[in-house]
């Protein structure tokens, strides 16, 4: 079941005369308990593709549909019952009670004097439930930490009842747990509640695990879309992200920081000891081949105890600490002697 | 001995529904109390003041029995018109002064943040303090002296031509504090305005200019208040018809609108509001400072929240409280004359507000 298609869509600024495009000939399609993750590098255009989707700036050209409804047709209220956006802006709001912001999400449905009925309070009491903050509800806004916050407002914006959830960089401010949990939640809500689910992150490792679809902007402005496993195997991503200081190694699903080798190094032993020591050389800046021979190779054994042969001398220790300060060591002295030379 | 700790299956406690109950009760307090507080100094601005006149004796003319003449007079001609106004002028800076500073997320906003009172002055200035000029020759001629109608319609004036100035041009502009630094612009300018008139003014004509600047409540006659009350009546009743809107801006702009709020017509109205609250009070009362940025915070101290659906009614409460009280310790000097409203207001209201803060830490705007 479609919740959100954009047909055709142009998405950019008008300024008089001038208009600048941001992103041409998107054809989007975003079905109910979907969840998406729009990624790409900063200030390319993922807040104006929210923004543009959730009617807060007009689309250049082509259309965008609601429940099978064109957005041009939506009255603003009509439009807050069914897209719910969860924006950068951190409002500072003292004197505040964490429900009240939760209530505050009920305002396309309640009366004009804003008063809230049974039902309404049914509904804020569900949407604090779904963020699991329902023993913070009673506390001030302003003594919350970010993720506390972050919660309360997807609450709010879950208030609204809507069936397309936008959020722009909702980690951001967060801390490695709280982004995860973050991330966890929206996945849960989607499945659970049939929402569609449209989230900008820089979280790329992240993103790649937990969305059913990742949406990628690269910096040829052309968004490509897929299942993150599709992206990886095609070469989307590594293609798209992958610069001259990182690269994406798809078998791991993540980035790592491009160094200049200095040789290939072997490791022989087994399991995370193995995998550990392989990351030390890595950082080291080894080439790291597993089974053959190298000019360095290095054998794990039980625990951490490493023999290392190095141009023919061996040396051994018991934990990481001290193969990395075998690696430096052996650093400065080719240093020193190419100084010499 | 040692007593084994029971194992405890707590539920996770519904911070929600306890906290609403409690919160709400506490606001409900508040306002009963407020309007006791109301009551109870209008009533003694009916007794005090330069003759006593005994309760029993208030209450029989309030309820239209003629007790004797200079009593009735007194209560009916001077001391009722008197509070009513203050009570009014009171409530409407209250309100105006809320409304600013929930629009602009500014705490130091207040009911001429756009430039009005200046604007207000200059007209004000124009006809007192313009001496020579032909129009005030054509005013003295026909009336004899500058009269407060004059007055009053030369500060609606002025303070309509700083509004008009700057909301046609705010249509124009994204950024709430653009906005405010254009008031703040334009009330500059119409000071600049004043400074030079006064500087070129007849010294016997500055007495009237500077009684104006200290601000009062006994100048609304009957006759006035029939103008004067319904248009703060109006200004309020906007403010209490948009406390739902007011709870969206404290989101912010951005959040409000993708609540389904059309921000721009609520800035609009909120603008106009209470511009002509704080306009319609400088007009009437003369530019009473203070009260329009002190009392919302006091309300929000007093209620431990931002919440518009309580601030607005608590904001028309204590504003009429505060006000009553500041007339009535401006007449403390008896016979002897009154105390400038302006210099009462500021003495007493600063250190209360700055109680109020130091003891809640709970303002709206701190962090």
């Amino acid at each position: 079941m479609t919740a959100l298609r954009a047909t055709d869509l142009t998405v950019g600024y008008r300024a008089r005369t001038l208009r600048t495009i941001v992103l041409e000939g998107l054809n989007l399609d975003v079905g109910a308990g979907e969840l998406i993750c729009l990624l790409g590098p900063n200030g390319i255009g993922k807040s104006t593709l929210l923004r543009t989707l959730s009617k807060v700036q007009p689309a250049l050209s082509g259309s965008i549909e609601i429940d099978g409804v064109s957005l041009e047709r939506l009255s603003a209220v009509e439009l807050a019952r069914r897209i719910g956006v969860v924006l950068t802006d951190r409002p500072m709001i003292g004197a505040l009670p964490a429900y009240r912001l939760v209530e505050l999400g009920r305002y396309p449905h309640v009366n004009w004097l804003g008063q809230l009925t049974t039902r309404d309070h049914e509904v804020v009491e569900w949407a604090i439930d779904s963020v699991s903050v329902r023993h913070l509800a009673g506390r001030d806004t302003n003594t919350l930490s970010d993720g506390e916050r972050q919660r309360f407002m997807i609450a709010r914006a879950l208030a609204q009842e809507p069936s397309v959830l936008l959020l722009d960089e909702p980690t951001a401010f967060l801390d490695v747990a709280s982004r995860v949990e973050l991330m966890g939640l929206l996945r849960q809500l989607a499945r659970e509640e049939g929402l569609a689910i449209i989230v900008s992150t820089h979280d790329l490792e992240l993103a790649l695990r937990m969305a059913d679809t990742v949406w990628l902007i690269g910096p040829d402005r052309l968004l490509h879309l897929g299942v993150p496993e599709d992206l990886i195997l095609s070469g989307t991503v590594e293609k798209v992200f992958s610069a001259k200081t990182i690269k994406f190694y798809p078998d791991d699903r993540i980035f790592r920081p491009v160094t200049p080798s200095r040789g290939i190094a072997s490791v022989h032993g087994e399991g995370l000891p193995a995998a550990l020591t392989a990351a030390v050389l890595e950082r080291e800046g080894f080439e790291v081949v597993s089974g053959r021979t190298a000019p360095f190779s290095v054998v794990v054994t039980s625990g951490a105890s490493w023999e290392a042969t190095v141009a023919g001398s061996r040396h051994s220790g018991k934990n990481f600490q001290m193969l990395a300060g075998l690696l430096r060591r052996l650093n400065e002295t080719a240093r020193n002697s190419s100084v010499r030379v | 001995m040692k007593t084994r700790p029971t194992p405890q299956v707590s539920p996770v406690p519904n911070e929600y529904v306890s906290q609403r109950g409690r919160r709400r009760s506490r606001a409900r307090l508040v306002l009963v109390a407020l309007a006791v507080l109301l009551v109870v100094f209008f009533l003694l601005s009916m007794i005090l003041g330069s003759v006593w006149v005994p309760p029993d004796r208030v209450l029989s003319i309030l309820l239209g029995q003629n007790v004797s003449n200079a009593e009735n007079a007194i209560v009916m001609e001077v001391r009722l018109p008197q509070a009513l106004t203050a009570l009014l002028a009171g409530a409407a800076l209250g309100i105006a002064g809320l409304q600013m500073q929930t629009l602009f997320r500014n705490p130091l906003a207040d009911p001429f943040a756009l430039g009005i009172a200046s604007g207000a002055s200059l007209g004000v200035a124009l006809v007192l303090l313009a001496g020579g000029s032909a129009a005030y020759g054509v005013l003295s001629s026909s009336l004899g002296l500058v009269g407060d109608a004059v007055v009053t319609a030369a500060s609606i004036l002025g303070a309509g031509l700083a509004l008009t100035v700057v909301l046609s041009i705010s249509t124009r502009v994204e950024n709430p504090a653009t906005i405010l630094i254009l008031g703040l612009m334009v009330g500059y300018a119409a000071s600049a305005f004043v400074t030079v008139i006064v500087a070129g003014a007849d010294p016997a004509q500055l007495q009237r200019w500077i009684a104006w600047g200290f601000g009062s409540f006994s100048g609304v006659t009957w006759q006035r208040l029939l103008i004067f009350a319904p248009l703060v009546a109006a200004g309020l009743a906007v403010a209490a018809a948009t406390t739902k809107q007011l709870d969206a801006l404290l989101l912010g702009e951005n959040y409000a609108r993708s609540l389904g709020l059309n921000v721009e017509r609520m800035r609009l109205a909120t603008m106009m509001g209470a511009s002509i609250l704080g306009g319609v009070v400088t007009a009437f009362c003369g530019p009473i400072a203070f009260l329009g940025v002190a009392i919302p915070h006091m309300c929000r101290a007093l209620l431990g929240s931002s919440d518009h659906r309580v601030l607005v009614p608590a904001t028309i409460l204590l504003g009429g409280i505060v006000a009553l009280v500041a007339q009535l310790v401006s007449l403390t000097p008896g016979n002897s004359g009154v105390l400038p409203l302006n210099a009462v207001t500021a003495l007493i209201g600063a250190p209360v507000v700055v109680l109020f803060l130091m003891r809640s830490r709970r303002g709206a705007f701190t962090a």
